[in-house]
């Protein structure tokens, strides 16, 4: 037995001296989600990093949206988590409070934050840091169908707009008959529900993030709102007419549609002329969402030293740039965003949304994210979907919504 | 002779009106895979591309790795169907030929991993292959095939439970050991149970989809199948792509059933050894 453990020993401490003697280097895996495009533009970077560096060597590992989350569980179960890996806000906090991130604090600290769009919902958890930050989304943006408004002679969206305003427009752009409708809010949290409910006054959870608010009067305004522009004013298809639909903008039938900025990489070659708005202004102000990817190095890391270099690497202007170029993602350094709109003229409003966000930051709003958020939001859009299908009014929704997504966050932060 | 026509062509039109919603998917398929990517977008969507688009097919062979992919698929089908034939059959050579303690207990037990779905041993057969050191190799995907298959050992045992005891008795008499009983005998009357079993375990492999995404963390190490889902990231899916390399990858798979047709229809008549 003895003998067995030892030599079983020997073994392993073999194989580790080989592995630094004969490669030299030190081997840290990079694991990221995305399509075969993105794909490409991570293992650019990671290229470029590998031959600025002697004695670091990245290798990336990949898998599609749908498989990571899955993948990166099995990982850290057995123990085999990648070094450095990207991060989405829906489940940042609970991987924080199991532990599966490395404490960054203080190598953040080297780090000057002005200079980044920086989200603690992404890259905080209980004060600490664990996230460096990658990249932007911009939610609750209007897209418009520039052909759709020369055809019915009307000026495009902009600053001054008002929720009236926007009304006014889309029921000139209507035409049932004709399949073409005047606005499109989406009915999940980041792509326009949040945003309507922000800028009727109302909010989704209180300030400490523990009890839900969707049955308060000024949130109720905002569903209200979402609900009239389907079944008072027949500007907005039903939620049923949408079943299918997987990006109604595309479709080129819609004259105004809010969403996320992650969507312009797709309407790139749309055979319409768009544009790209501020959401009109509500009664309670204008609010856009603000969310990020981040990177996050895992508490199972043997090569701290390496990660951060690498990740400095990530968040510097050279990797940046890398991804700004090819179109991926609005980087977070802000010195390099312009370099992501060179790719998108026609998005050329999205970056005065961010220019004017730098002089008035509180038009871009945090994503609520808590401990379970996925959950909870899942509820959110199932049980709102019954105001939205017309089988019950806001009110009644929103009562069921506010129950049932209580539950799930008090489940949570117990 | 008048009414039989009739009934033929009842049963025509109720096997037609059966058959559309089973085609349809299929020639939307082929469809969309000429479309441009904003065509597959429209609203209402049109059933066929308003220009067949024959680049996406082009395309995909520079954007993605789909050679690796196929070859992959291949390999990995290939090597679970002999896996699959070889273990099965013998497994289910001991449960019908040999006799020994808690025979039906073991059996019994074989079925209930059956009922097991994937999603809850999935962490459990990670850990255990990441401690092989397999993860991001095919192994994880074609080695436990060598060890058995519940439901194909199922099969096989009910094929095998039909061939006579008298078989084996009269070779026992004539001085053969199990091995060759089984070889000799019942592997030769059972080549179109095992070709149907080898079949089904092909297509199955061909059309596997999580395990790849879970084992695989490198774009060229993926299958087919598996592989397609890097066309679709979070904000956008290249469904034109898509589906023309989905119509690419169930070509060998129709071409394969074509072939093996007349075996697996075989196979289920041919039940028995015995006249």
């Amino acid at each position: 037995m003895k003998f067995r453990f030892m030599s079983i020993f020997l073994v392993l401490l073999l194989s580790f001296a080989i592995s630094i003697t004969a490669f030299g280097k030190t081997n840290i895996t990079f694991m990221v989600w995305g399509n075969i495009f993105e794909i490409q533009a991570y293992q650019k970077m990671v290229d470029k990093f590998n031959q600025s560096q002697k004695d670091i060597f990245v290798s990336l590992q990949s898998t599609s949206w749908g498989a990571y989350f899955q993948t990166l569980q099995n990982r850290i179960a057995a123990n085999n988590a990648p070094d450095v890996f990207v991060m989405d806000g829906a489940y940042f906090d609970n991987f924080a409070k199991e532990g599966v991130f490395y404490n960054l604090t203080n190598l953040m600290k080297s780090v000057n934050l002005n200079e980044y769009y920086f989200e603690p919902t992404v890259c905080e958890y209980n004060g600490i840091v664990y996230g460096a930050p990658k990249d932007i989304t911009i939610g609750g943006i209007l897209y418009y169908n520039k052909n759709l408004f020369d055809k019915a002679g009307l000026s495009y969206p902009n600053w001054d707009w008002t929720w009236q305003d926007w009304l006014d427009a889309a029921k000139k752009l209507t035409n049932i008959d004709a399949n073409k409708w005047g606005m499109y809010i989406p009915t999940y949290g980041e792509g326009g529900l949040y945003q309507i409910i922000w800028e009727a006054g109302g909010d989704i959870l209180n300030s400490s993030k523990t009890q839900f608010t969707l049955t308060n009067p000024d949130t109720l305004k905002g569903l209200q709102f979402m609900y009239d522009v389907r079944y008072k004013y027949y500007v907005n298809p039903s939620e049923s007419y949408m079943q299918g639909l997987s990006d109604p903008f595309m479709t080129g039938n819609f004259g105004t549609v809010l969403g996320i900025s992650s969507s312009i990489v797709g309407y790139k070659s749309l055979p319409f002329k768009w544009g790209i708005a501020p959401i009109p202004k509500g009664p309670a102000g204008r609010y856009m969402s603000i969310n990020q990817l981040s990177y996050v190095v895992s508490a199972q890391s043997k090569n701290i030293q390496a990660d951060w270099e690498f990740i400095k690497f990530l968040i510097g202007p050279e990797g940046q740039k890398i991804m700004a170029e090819n179109g991926q993602a609005i980087p977070a350094l802000k010195s390099v965003v312009p370099v992501y709109f060179d790719n998108f003229p026609q998005a050329s409003g999205l970056l005065d949304i961010l220019n004017r966000s730098n002089e008035d930051p509180s038009i871009l709003r945090d994503i609520p994210f808590t401990l379970s958020w996925y959950e909870w939001e899942n509820m959110l859009e199932s049980t709102l979907e019954y105001a939205w299908t017309n089988t019950m009014s806001p009110e009644r929704a929103a009562s069921i919504a506010q129950q049932s997504c209580q539950k799930i966050l008090d489940r949570a932060l117990k | 002779m008048k009414k039989s026509k009739l009934i033929t062509l009842i049963a025509f039109v109720i096997i037609l009106i059966g058959a559309i919603p089973m085609i349809l998917p299929f020639v939307w398929m082929v469809s969309t895979s000429f479309k441009s990517l904003s065509d597959t977008m429209v609203f209402p969507p049109d059933f066929f591309p308003k220009t067949i688009r024959w680049e996406n097919y082009t395309e995909l062979f520079s954007l993605v790795p789909i050679k690796d992919w196929f070859l992959n698929s291949i390999f990995l089908s290939v090597m679970n169907s002999i896996g699959v034939i070889v273990s099965s059959s013998l497994v289910a050579f001991g449960f019908v030929a040999l006799n020994f303690k808690l025979k039906d207990f073991l059996f019994t037990l074989l079925l209930v991993t059956m009922m097991i779905p994937f999603e809850a041993v999935m962490i459990p057969q990670y850990i255990l292959f990441n401690f092989f050191g397999w993860i991001n190799t095919l192994y994880p995907l074609w080695v436990p095939s060598f060890f058995g298959a519940a439901y194909m050992i199922f099969f096989v045992r009910q094929f095998f439970k039909t061939i006579s005891t008298s078989y084996i008795d009269a070779a026992k008499v004539d001085g053969a050991n199990y091995w060759q009983i089984f070889y000799k005998i019942f592997i030769p009357l059972s080549y179109p149970v095992l070709v149907t079993v080898g079949l089904l375990t092909f297509i199955n492999t061909w059309n596997y989809f999580l395990g790849p995404l879970i084992y695989l963390n490198t774009p060229s190490k993926m299958t087919i199948v598996s592989g397609l889902s890097f066309l679709s990231g979070q904000a956008l899916g290249y469904w034109n792509y898509i589906m023309a390399g989905s119509t690419l990858a169930i070509l060998p798979v129709i071409v394969l059933f074509l072939i093996a047709q007349k075996w697996i229809i075989s196979g289920i008549e041919l039940q028995g050894g015995i006249k």
